[in-house]
Formats: C-alpha cells, sequence, structure tokens
C-alpha cells in the first residue's frame, strides 16, 4: 500500500510542468540521438551527465528516463526508412522494416514499430513498479558474502553474455576494474597504482570514464568514417508520409497477436533484468522466438509480415523497466545506459541499492512514473505529430554534429570536474575505448567493470574480514551460496549449451 | 620466410601485448606495496594480485587465439587513422587552452578544427567558422544561462 502510494505520488511530481518540461526534453533528446545512426541514447545521457550538476536530481532522472525511452524506440525510424538501425537496439527491425519501406508501407511499418514500443515500454513499466519493491525486500536479504557474489555473478553474465569473444569482454572487465582500482583505497586511507605520479592519486572519475568511452570515442570513430560510407541519399529521405498511415489497423494487430505482444514484453523484461545484456539482445531472443512460434515463420525477413518488428521492438523497450530492477536494487546496471544512470546517481551522491529505494523513493517514484508516461503517451504522440519530419533528422550536417558532440564532451568533462586532469583522462579514456572498440572488444563491460569493480572489492573485504579471512565464507553463508551455484547455471546455459544460434 | 611480420601480427596480438605490458606494470606496484594478506587479512593489494592474474590468463589465450586464427592483417595504412589523430591533436590543445584562453576563443577554435575534419562537401572557410561561433555560443548559453554553469572566461568577459 505504501508503494503504491509512493508510484502514485510519483505520477503527481509529473504534474508539475516545471518538471514535465525534462522529461519531454530528454523525450526530444533521446528521439534525436536514437535517431541518428551512430548516436545512441547511453551518449545522450553521457553528455547531459554534467549539466546534470546543476540541476534537480529528481528532475535530472525523469529527463534520463525519457531519454532512455526515446532512444529506443526512435532507432527504428531509420532502421525502416533507410535500412540503417539508429540504435544497436533496431538491429532486427531493419529486416522487414526496410522491405516494407521499399514496398510502399514505410508508414504502417513505422506505425508497428511505435505500437510495439508503446506495449513494451508500458508493460515494461508497470512490471517494474510490481517488481521493484520485492526487489527491494530481496535486496534487504542480502548480507555481505552474498552481496560480493551477486556482483561476481553480475560481472560474470557480462562477460558470458559477449558471445562474440568471451576473452574480449573479460579483459575489458578486467580492465574497468583496474581502472578503478587507481587513487586512493576505499576502506584504507592510502594510495594505489598512482606510478609515481602525483595528480593520479586523484584516481579517475567515473564522469571520464564515461565521456571518454562513449562520447569521445564516438567521434573518433566516426571520423574514421568515409564519405561513402556514412553518405545518405537525398532521395531516400524526401518520402512523404500521411498521419493517418501511422495508426496500426486492428486487423494487423489480431494478426500478430496481443498474446505475442505480452510474450515479447515479458522477454524483453527479464532480458533486460540480466546485466549487461541490453535492448540489442532483447530484440534477438524475441524476434528469434517469434519466428519459432510463429504460424507463416517463411515470411519472417520479407514485407509479408509486421511479426517482427511487433516482437522486436515490443522487446527493447520492455527492456528499459527491466534494466532499471537490478540498478536501482543492487545498484548493477542492466545495460550500458543504465550504466550511465547509475554514474547521474553517483556523482549527485546517490548510492543506488535498498537504501536509495527505502529511503528516497520519492526520487525513484518519478522514474518509474517517467518511463510510463513516455512510453504510453509521448511515444505514439511524437510519432504522430512528427513522424512526417523524423527522417529527416538523418540529413544533419555531420561536421556540425560531431563539432558539438567534441564540445560538449570535453566542456562537461571540465564543467564536471574543473580538473585539467580529469579532462585528459577522458580524452585517454576516449583513446582507449577507440582502439579497444575497433577490435570488437566490448566498452560497455570496460565500463561495468569501473562501476562494480570498487563494490566487488569492497565487499569481498569486508566478507573476508568477516569471516576472519576464510573464503569458505562465500560458501557458507546461504545467499552468497545462492548467488555462486546461479553463476554455474548460468555458465552452463550460456556457453556450455548455447541455446540461441 | 619463417616470420612474416605483416602476416602473423594482427591488432589483436598488438593490443594484447600492450595489455601485458601494462599488466605487468600494474602486478608489480602491486607487489610492491608490501605482502597481499597482513595479520590473516587482506590488504589494499590482494584484490588487483587477483585481477591481475585473470588478466594475464585471459590475455594469454587471446594471444595464443588470435595467433592461431591469423585472419586480420593489420592495418599499416595510417591515412584512413589520419582524422582521430588530428582530433586527438586538436582536442589537447583545447584541454591546455582552455583555461589560458576561455571558453569563447578555444571552443571556436576547436568546433572548426572539427567542423572541418568532417567537412566532406568543401564548404566556404566563412560557412565554416560562422557554424563554429553558432556551436560555441549555442553551447555557452546551454551551460552559462540555462544551467548556469560558470565556465573560464579570457579577461572574464568570454
Amino acid at each position: 500500500m505504501e508503494n503504491i502510494q509512493g508510484i502514485l505520488n510519483g505520477f503527481v511530481v509529473l504534474l508539475n510542468p516545471s518538471i514535465f518540461i525534462y522529461l519531454i526534453i530528454g523525450f526530444f533528446i533521446g528521439m534525436f540521438f536514437g535517431a541518428v545512426p551512430g548516436l545512441t541514447s547511453c551518449l545522450a545521457i553521457a553528455l547531459v551527465l554534467p549539466l546534470t550538476y546543476s540541476m534537480d536530481i529528481g528532475s535530472a532522472l525523469i529527463m534520463c528516463m525519457g531519454i532512455f525511452m526515446a532512444g529506443i524506440y526512435s532507432g527504428s525510424i531509420t532502421a525502416i526508412t533507410i535500412n540503417i538501425p539508429g540504435a544497436p537496439s533496431a538491429m532486427m527491425t531493419v529486416l522487414e522494416g526496410n522491405k516494407l519501406m521499399q514496398n510502399g508501407q514505410g508508414a504502417k511499418a513505422l506505425g508497428h514499430a511505435a505500437f510495439g514500443s508503446m506495449i513494451g515500454g508500458t508493460i515494461g513499466s508497470i512490471l517494474l513498479m510490481l517488481i521493484a519493491p520485492f526487489s527491494l525486500k530481496l535486496a534487504l536479504l542480502i548480507k555481505t558474502p552474498g552481496k560480493f557474489s551477486l556482483i561476481f555473478f553480475a560481472l560474470v553474465v557480462i562477460i558470458l553474455i559477449n558471445r562474440k569473444s568471451l576473452a574480449k569482454g573479460a579483459i575489458a572487465t578486467f580492465l574497468g576494474i583496474m581502472f578503478a582500482t587507481i587513487g586512493i583505497d576505499l576502506m584504507k586511507p592510502m594510495v594505489r597504482f598512482s606510478f609515481g605520479i602525483d595528480v593520479l592519486t586523484q584516481g579517475i572519475n567515473l564522469m571520464a570514464v564515461i565521456i571518454g568511452t562513449f562520447a569521445i570515442s564516438e567521434v573518433l570513430i566516426q571520423a574514421e568514417k568515409s564519405k561513402e560510407e556514412v553518405d545518405i541519399k537525398i532521395e531516400e529521405t524526401k518520402h512523404k508520409f500521411k498521419r493517418r498511415d501511422f495508426i496500426p489497423k486492428w486487423k494487423d494487430i489480431k494478426e500478430i497477436g496481443i498474446g505475442a505482444y505480452i510474450k515479447s514484453a515479458l522477454i524483453g523484461f527479464f532480458v533486460g533484468v540480466l546485466p549487461g545484456a541490453g535492448g540489442s539482445m532483447a530484440a534477438f531472443i524475441s524476434y528469434s522466438e517469434a519466428i519459432r512460434s510463429s504460424k507463416h515463420p517463411e515470411r519472417f525477413g520479407t514485407s509479408e509480415t509486421l511479426e517482427g518488428i511487433a516482437a522486436a521492438e515490443t522487446a527493447n523497450n520492455a527492456m528499459c523497466g527491466g534494466a532499471l530492477v537490478p540498478m536501482l536494487a543492487f545498484g548493477i546496471p542492466g545495460d550500458a545506459t543504465t550504466a550511465v544512470v547509475l554514474g547521474v546517481l553517483i556523482i549527485n551522491g546517490l548510492q543506488p541499492g535498498p537504501q536509495l529505494m527505502s529511503t528516497q523513493f520519492h526520487l525513484v517514484a518519478p522514474m518509474f512514473a517517467a518511463l510510463f508516461i513516455s512510453a504510453l503517451i509521448l511515444l505514439p504522440l511524437s510519432l504522430y505529430i512528427l513522424g512526417p519530419y523524423c527522417i529527416k533528422i538523418v540529413l544533419i550536417d555531420r561536421g556540425i554534429l560531431y563539432a558539438s558532440i567534441a564540445t560538449v564532451a570535453v566542456v562537461g568533462a571540465y564543467v564536471s570536474t574543473f580538473s585539467i586532469f580529469q579532462m585528459f583522462m577522458a580524452l585517454i579514456m576516449g583513446v582507449i575505448a577507440y582502439i579497444l572498440r575497433k577490435q570488437n572488444f566490448p566498452i560497455t563491460c570496460l565500463l561495468l567493470g569501473f562501476i562494480l569493480g570498487p563494490m566487488a572489492e569492497d565487499y569481498f573485504r569486508r566478507a573476508l574480514s568477516l569471516g576472519h579471512g576464510n573464503p569458505l565464507i562465500f560458501i557458507r553463508s546461504a545467499d552468497s551460496f545462492f548467488f555462486l551455484v546461479l553463476t554455474v547455471v548460468f555458465y552452463y546455459f550460456l556457453i556450455i549449451r548455447r541455446p540461441v544460434k | 620466410m619463417w616470420f612474416n611480420f605483416k602476416k602473423k601480427i594482427n591488432n589483436t596480438m598488438i593490443i594484447c601485448i600492450i595489455l601485458f605490458i601494462w599488466n605487468t606494470i600494474y602486478m608489480i606496484e602491486a607487489i610492491n606495496m608490501g605482502s597481499p594478506i597482513r595479520k590473516g587479512r587482506v590488504d589494499v593489494n590482494f584484490f588487483p594480485i587477483v585481477i591481475s592474474c585473470l588478466m594475464y590468463i585471459v590475455t594469454f589465450y587471446l594471444l595464443v587465439h588470435s595467433f592461431k586464427q591469423n585472419k586480420e592483417i593489420i592495418d599499416f595504412n595510417f591515412t584512413k587513422k589520419s582524422k582521430p589523430i588530428l582530433i586527438i591533436v586538436f582536442t589537447i590543445i583545447y584541454i591546455l587552452l582552455l583555461k589560458p584562453i576561455g571558453y569563447m576563443l578555444s571552443s571556436i577554435l576547436y568546433s572548426f578544427s572539427i567542423v572541418s575534419i568532417f567537412d566532406s562537401k568543401k564548404r566556404s572557410l566563412y560557412i565554416k567558422i560562422i557554424y563554429s561561433v553558432i556551436i560555441a555560443i549555442l553551447i555557452f548559453l546551454l551551460y552559462e544561462k540555462i544551467f548556469a554553469i560558470r565556465l573560464p572566461k579570457l579577461g572574464g568577459i568570454f
């Protein structure tokens, strides 16, 4: 009852126009970053991160939720219209979306993508509101050894989910953990890994890591692309849509099936709960399941079905709610975007976890409401109002775009730390991330390692102190044992059995 | 020839070698801190040593794996890399100039350099300068006027 009241209060907060405007601003920022190929909602939040210092933290989080939901959805716009996914989570939408576009049914595809995103985002938000209070109770039961094992589980899953190369995922994670150890030790007032360089005693700021890995590395990657690689034919963007064509027909929705939407939303939500999984995996698994359970699997990949778009878009937006569960309850981000949202909390002096949920629920509840409103109202409304023009977003001049991003990134590193050293660290992190990305090392693992590493070390040392140095404490403690077994189970299902082909 | 450098060494292997060197420096620093276990308790360097050991194992595995695969040939063509290198150089200059010459002038110069690097349409100098000034002013307004965050200024004005 108390939780329901708290969540309702979250909706009441959004009724304040001066706060609601942040949701709308965030939504349009997310829509822009999601729609432009190469830019992501994660980068958008990384760039607005320095601004949150001077904002009310509640408004900042609401804005982040708008960016998150819109960024995941709007990747489908360019995926359908010009065959380039605006965000990685829209990679499955390309398969049928662009075929429909070529067949003169682009508006229909965009409408169904928005409808699926709306259903997925709404169900994901509702599930978040229902599950978050229970996950809080669960989180409160976990003791120090269990907390270490939970983070260990999260780090292992983050590595395992990177199926392309486990070794590269592991290296990126370890590198993140190593970078996090530079500076003053958390438990003992002692400088570590300064390598004789005085300025390194202050350590590497989280802000510098986020800006470097997501913003600066992206500018470097984009600079390398040739004109031919990025040239978008102006003719492709000249297509005119009629607003009424965006509205999905009931006949099509019935053909896809209400059950299919719910199933995709559930897949998306629970994939989101897994650390490191993200929207692209949610879309991929949901799409695979849609093929498996479809009466006409042969129609997938052609313009004859909308099932694929519905499955992928419903799942990737439902992931938004799921990814927030481990972040809020345990302080473990579900994907790269929630890792950056976690950064928003940390740099504003808030520690995610059970305490945040129980003592600062007035900050968390508006986030849930913002996610819900973004999905249910802003998402279809934005397509209806801006749909005919949003395809033009991709025509923005790359010089202006990346000069703005680079300047905001560097100035952002300055205003968040007021330190020239941290600005250089942001640049160094950007160069490292650029080199790693070129060789397909997942930089999300680096960021998650950087965030989770200190927490893992802290709980590890505390647990060993409690156990008088005996590592068996991790097995004797029931909650810790549970997470260690869960790690083995995940290893078995993700690596040994390899279910998804 | 038994060892053809271009054919045998690939990018992943070079990264593994760099990581190996970094890890060794890290491990030496950790070991120099003293015993990882003192009075039956783990010390500040215990966890880093564990991570460093794991890093050695995974880096070695990836090195061997990439040596066996040997599919990707190292790219010795640096013309493609010239733009990222230029951006890095301009960013270093921007960071160094931000405080001494203030936000506005340094940002106009930086934006101009990035606009020029990304310019594929060979725009005129004036257009690029106008773009750069607009970018710098908009970001200034965003930080200073909307969010009231003070940026460094030359002589307290720009």
